[in-house]
């Protein structure tokens, strides 16, 4: 997954409001953009989209604060 | 340490054990020491500003150690306390401003712009930002240069220490009014309930503006202990939760049933070590015992106490939760009152009920409120009277909350009088949620309606019609409901509807559309 697929599904599915933009490094969590329901939602997503298995252990802050870590995450998850 | 004045023990234990961490966040802590002196200089500060006793301080922040020093300076000052939520939509900020005619706030350079942005008339001074963007600011660095003894004011236990606003049917926030007297009270139960010491460090995982946050700054005070204030993101997280726990050697925590559920099934907690905790409280809604027994079956030295209260009388029952049948999905009762309370279960009558007959749960206790904030409409309904010693009546607080008491003397909670839900420990009235809906003009009606979400708690969906040929979209009124509601009130789907199913008495069929609404969250 890209950062724009990421993007476009927070923007699209979880917020229901394209109108929102969403920078690569915005932290997605001190402006409310994620909350627990919809960080449950986004790697459901993944998980569904990439075939990656996300284990509830990688589910944290330092993976998920902004598209970028997201991003990055995956990637590792990819070659790892 | 117990004294009159709700702020006292920072002083005490600023004598006793000035190195001990009073507050800790994210592996930085601030003793009780440091605490004392520079939560005095900023109630120096408010009081340089022209704040008298009385007055109302609010607490724009998030979760750190300044949020403390906050509480601790606004008290010592003789203000009044009003937590605002910092993820709140700007048009309510300034309805609770305006409501409770706040003067001051302490807030921080990346919230203090929200405060700008409010109407000039409005705005007042701020603290703890270096650059008020046009408001008159003071700075952390300004406050200390304030005098770091506490200040001379006059205020004794009657008078009040904190308002914090909750949602109001008619959309507008009431703000409930709690003494230093009823804090002590409620601090005091707490601390003695689970048996508090210096050596705690006690979660502060509940934002400001939830009573349970009232337990976590002034029962651990009071006890000389250690809070341990969780960054909201780690409430998102569940392992990161469990991560801080362990980091954090936290012992104590009062949280909601979804936060404990989410940590079960998704907290990793079989990769953390949990053991530094001893006891977990939980309130603000029903916990379905399959996920509890799970939760106790995982963490067997953990002591468990169902914690029931509104907060316009906090912590007024309470049940330790014993081992949990194998099997048996019998609800948890609310259990007895605490000792600071009596409770009376009155028919629609005003007559007590019988045990096994179900009625509304009436409330005297030392945590109760002084009333609504400005609010005679609301604070003449909201009480019924026992006759007593003379002019001085026995005050009851009618809850709304329908319970039973059973043969074996333990009260059960069986829902609400009203139409207030609770989502995720948030107390919302769908009543408001509609009128932010019915606030777009392009929507006709609107109906709220809380829907199960299968764990215990609930999601709030909605349906509205709009007027002939306009062309919102749910999409747009969902935006619009944004800068109305908090995030917590917010319906997680708008369903825009040609016309609204009527019961035959012609109103709004809500239960009907909540049965057909269908809408999957991933939960």
């Amino acid at each position: 997954m890209s950062i724009d697929d990421i993007r476009s599904y927070i923007q699209d599915e979880l917020l229901n409001d394209a109108t929102t933009s969403i920078g690569d490094d915005d932290d997605l969590l001190l402006s409310e953009t994620l909350d627990s329901l919809r960080v449950m939602r986004l790697v459901q997503h993944v998980e569904d989209r990439t075939g990656l298995s996300v284990p509830p252990e990688d589910v944290t802050i330092e993976n998920f604060r902004s598209l970028r870590h997201i991003h990055a995450y995956l990637s590792s998850r990819r070659t790892s | 340490m117990i004294d009159f004045l709700i702020h006292s023990p920072v002083s005490y234990f600023a004598e006793k054990t000035p190195d001990h961490p009073a507050l800790s966040f994210d592996g930085s802590s601030m003793s009780y020491a440091e605490l004392d002196r520079v939560s005095n200089q900023l109630a120096h500060a408010l009081i340089a500003r022209g704040l008298q006793p009385g007055d109302r301080v609010g607490i724009f922040m998030h979760k750190g150690l300044e949020l403390g020093v906050a509480i601790y300076g606004a008290l010592k000052a003789g203000g009044v306390f009003v937590p605002l939520d910092p993820f709140m939509p700007a048009a309510r900020l300034e309805v609770i401003l305006e409501d409770c005619d706040l003067r001051h706030v302490v807030t921080s350079d990346r919230l203090v712009e929200a405060v700008a942005q409010l109407p000039a008339a409005l705005w007042p001074e701020v603290y703890g930002v270096d650059d008020g963007h046009g408001l008159h600011a003071t700075s952390w660095d300004a406050v200390g240069l304030y005098p770091s003894t506490l200040p001379e004011v006059w205020i004794i236990d009657q008078d009040l220490g904190y308002i914090m606003y909750t949602s109001g049917s008619t959309g507008r926030p009431k703000g409930m009014m709690h003494t230093h007297h009823g804090s002590n009270s409620y601090a005091r139960w707490g601390a003695m309930h689970v048996g508090l010491a210096p050596s705690d460090r006690v979660a502060s995982h509940a934002p400001l503006h939830f009573d349970l946050s009232i337990f976590d700054f002034f029962s651990t005070v009071q006890s000389g202990a250690t809070v341990v204030l969780v960054p909201e993101p780690v409430t998102k997280f569940p392992a990161s939760w469990t991560s801080y726990i362990e980091s954090e050697g936290i012992s104590v925590v009062f949280t909601v049933p979804f936060t404990l559920i989410e940590m079960l099934e998704r907290g990793a907690m079989e990769k953390r070590d949990l053991s530094s905790l001893r006891w977990v409280l939980f309130g603000g809604e029903p916990f379905p015992p399959k996920h509890l027994r799970e939760l106790m079956r995982r963490l067997p030295d953990v002591r468990f106490t169902n914690v029931y209260g509104p907060a316009e009388a906090p912590s007024c029952t309470c049940y330790d939760v014993p081992t949990l049948e194998e099997g048996s999905e019998e609800p948890i009762p609310i259990g007895t009152m605490s000792v600071n309370s009596e409770g009376l279960i009155l028919d629609e009558d005003d007559r007590a009920c019988a045990v096994d007959d179900e009625g509304e749960l009436c409330v005297r206790s030392s945590t109760l409120m002084k009333g609504y904030w400005n609010r005679p409409d609301l604070n003449e309904h909201a009480f019924f009277y026992r006759d007593s010693f003379g002019p001085f009546p026995d005050v009851f607080y009618r809850t709304g909350d329908l319970v039973v008491r059973r043969e074996d003397g333990l009260l059960r909670f069986l829902g609400r009088k009203d139409r207030m839900v609770k989502t995720r420990g948030n107390r919302v009235e769908l009543d408001e949620v509609e009128a932010a809906l019915c606030s777009h003009p392009e929507v006709s009606e609107a109906a709220a309606y809380a829907v199960s979400d299968g764990r215990g708690s609930s999601v709030i969906l909605s349906t509205v019609t709009i007027h002939d040929g306009e062309g919102a979209d749910a999409a747009a009124i969902m935006r619009h409901a944004r800068t109305r509601l908090p995030g917590y009130a917010l319906p997680k789907d708008v369903v825009v509807a040609p016309e609204l199913p009527r019961t035959t008495s012609g109103k709004i069929d809500r239960r009907a559309l909540g049965e057909s609404h269908t809408f999957t969250d991933a939960t």
